[in-house]
């Protein structure tokens, strides 16, 4: 009786293994054919976005206009700025029409970095996971290179006493650019000038760059770095 | 779900509006009901010209296959750039094999940094995706020192330039270790001359990790060696230019040296086990 049992018993388990061994290599022939053309067509198409074209769209002042991923990245340079006291009051409102990001100018010494902090907000805004309230004040929290955000906040954004700021707004229409330049009471001067108007020694300590780094890589370069591999960290 | 094949997508889960490009993400979501994808078409909405270009005009030119990553070449910001993507391997279990990935592409991008940060030249990182496990970095524009010394043993040494390699990757090697990261895979291909400012820039950390042992040193440096010794020995002793140059650079000096001929004794491995 027993033994008879423990056959019947271990033929079936192995009927029905081998079916299993079967249908799992099908599957998974069919898997594999698969996953090879996802794969192809995934590097095709999630492949992130790689080209910033500077753009000109018949605009005749000093606002620089760069392609991120398809968005365009709209960037003004105002210095003399009167009324940042009032622009810090309405942005915390919320009421910033049009809604823009204003970064403390004098800690960036070139546009490359803005453009990388621009790429990644791109990136989290296409998965909708942002980390802050709004596409511009992440971009801000993304140039700060920290994961604090209210601190990044305070220093990469603007204070009451700020007069040197960097304007940038994604996919601006005419009209709102040109509304944003009459919000931001200053004046308007050229991109180029950034690097010498950078104040080197806040950067410094802002992005805990030691004089050892520098020595093989320009302030730009180390302020991408560090906003690139933050999240890695 | 992210096995999901891109041609179970039926038709009418495409937006309304014509996209070329569907991204993976939003592929995803589209697929997995009507309730998501008004969902995701109100989110969106607003930014619908940004999904239409995300295959970046189809930029991406491959260079390399390796077991671990393909290599890219692209553009970042209207400077040339390279995107490493470590891919999924199908043979591991998903969960593991996500988590293995994550792993090395974070470990890259730190060790690269904090490399720089020890004065150390590597190529500079534009950005990490930790969804499609892309890395993009610096085009670093020069040959690589394995080409230049292949290149030495085919039409003779040129001395001062292999003393400044030499020198230059002993230098580098003593400023890793001094910092505490362990390269874990030095060959000459994994190095490469800046040909504007003749330098020597250091890629390919995703085997390093962090450590301060003089035996993961002095295995680090026994690494260089047999590939020194397996691709360019007809090159001369490179080997001792380059330890001669890592002594002056490293405050650690005694304890790696030792190491290394602990290790030049009995090979790679510490235990014979397993």
């Amino acid at each position: 009786m027993l033994p008879q049992s423990h056959f019947t018993i271990i033929f079936l388990f192995r009927c029905s293994k081998r079916r299993k061994t079967k249908e799992t290599k099908k599957k998974k022939l069919r898997k594999r054919r698969n996953e090879g053309n996802f794969l192809n067509e995934a590097v095709a198409k999630t492949a992130p976005p790689y080209t910033f074209l500077p753009l000109s769209i018949g605009d005749t002042s000093e606002m620089k206009h760069y392609e991120i991923s398809g968005t365009t990245l709209s960037v003004a340079l105002f210095t003399e700025v009167a009324n940042s006291k009032e622009l810090l009051e309405l942005m915390q409102a919320g009421t910033l029409e049009p809604e823009v990001a204003l970064l403390n100018a004098s800690l960036i010494p070139d546009i490359f970095p803005v453009l990388a902090a621009a790429h990644k907000t791109l990136v989290s805004k296409s998965r909708d996971s942002l980390t802050t309230r709004t596409l511009h004040s992440e971009l801000v929290y993304n140039y700060s290179g920290s994961k604090h955000i209210s601190e990044s906040l305070k220093r990469c954004g603007i204070s009451d006493s700020t007069t040197y700021i960097l304007a940038a707004r994604f996919n601006a229409s005419e009209e709102e650019l040109n509304a944003m330049k009459t919000l931001i009471k200053g004046k308007e001067i050229d991109l180029e000038e950034l690097e010498g108007r950078a104040n080197k020694s806040q950067i410094l300590k802002q992005y805990k760059i030691t004089g050892v780094e520098l020595g093989i890589s320009t302030i730009g370069d180390a302020i991408t770095c560090r906003i690139a591999s933050r999240d890695a960290l | 779900m992210s096995n999901k094949p891109l041609e179970t997508l039926s038709p009418s889960a495409v937006l309304p509006v014509s996209i070329p490009a569907i991204t993976r993400e939003k592929a995803i979501v589209e697929a997995t009901g009507p309730i998501n994808q008004q969902k995701a078409k109100g989110k969106h909405q607003c930014f619908i010209d940004m999904d239409t270009e995300t295959n970046g005009g189809g930029s991406l030119v491959l260079i390399k296959q390796g077991a671990e990553a393909r290599v890219f070449e692209s553009t970042f910001g209207g400077r040339k750039s390279i995107v490493k993507e470590r891919f999924s391997k199908k043979y591991r279990h998903p969960t593991l094999d996500s988590k293995l990935t994550l792993k090395r592409l974070n470990a890259e991008a730190r060790c690269m940094t904090k490399a720089r940060r020890l004065g150390v030249s590597t190529p500079v990182l534009y950005a990490v995706d930790p969804v499609s496990h892309t890395l993009t970095f610096e085009y670093v524009e020069g040959p690589s020192i394995k080409d230049i010394f292949l290149e030495f043993g085919l039409k003779g040494v040129v001395e001062e330039k292999m003393d400044d390699i030499a020198f230059q990757i002993g230098d580098i090697i003593g400023k890793l270790h001094d910092g505490g990261v362990i390269h874990g895979d030095l060959t000459t291909s994994n190095m490469l001359w800046r040909s504007d400012t003749n330098q020597l820039v250091l890629i390919d950390f995703g085997l390093s990790f962090v450590s301060t042992l003089p035996e993961d040193k002095g295995v680090d440096l026994y690494v260089l060696e047999r590939a020194l010794l397996s691709m360019h020995s007809s090159c001369g002793n490179v080997m001792d230019k380059i330890l001669s140059a890592y002594r002056k650079s490293t405050k650690q000096w005694s304890s790696t040296f030792n190491k290394l001929g602990q290790v030049r004794l009995r090979g790679r491995k510490r235990t014979m086990v397993g």
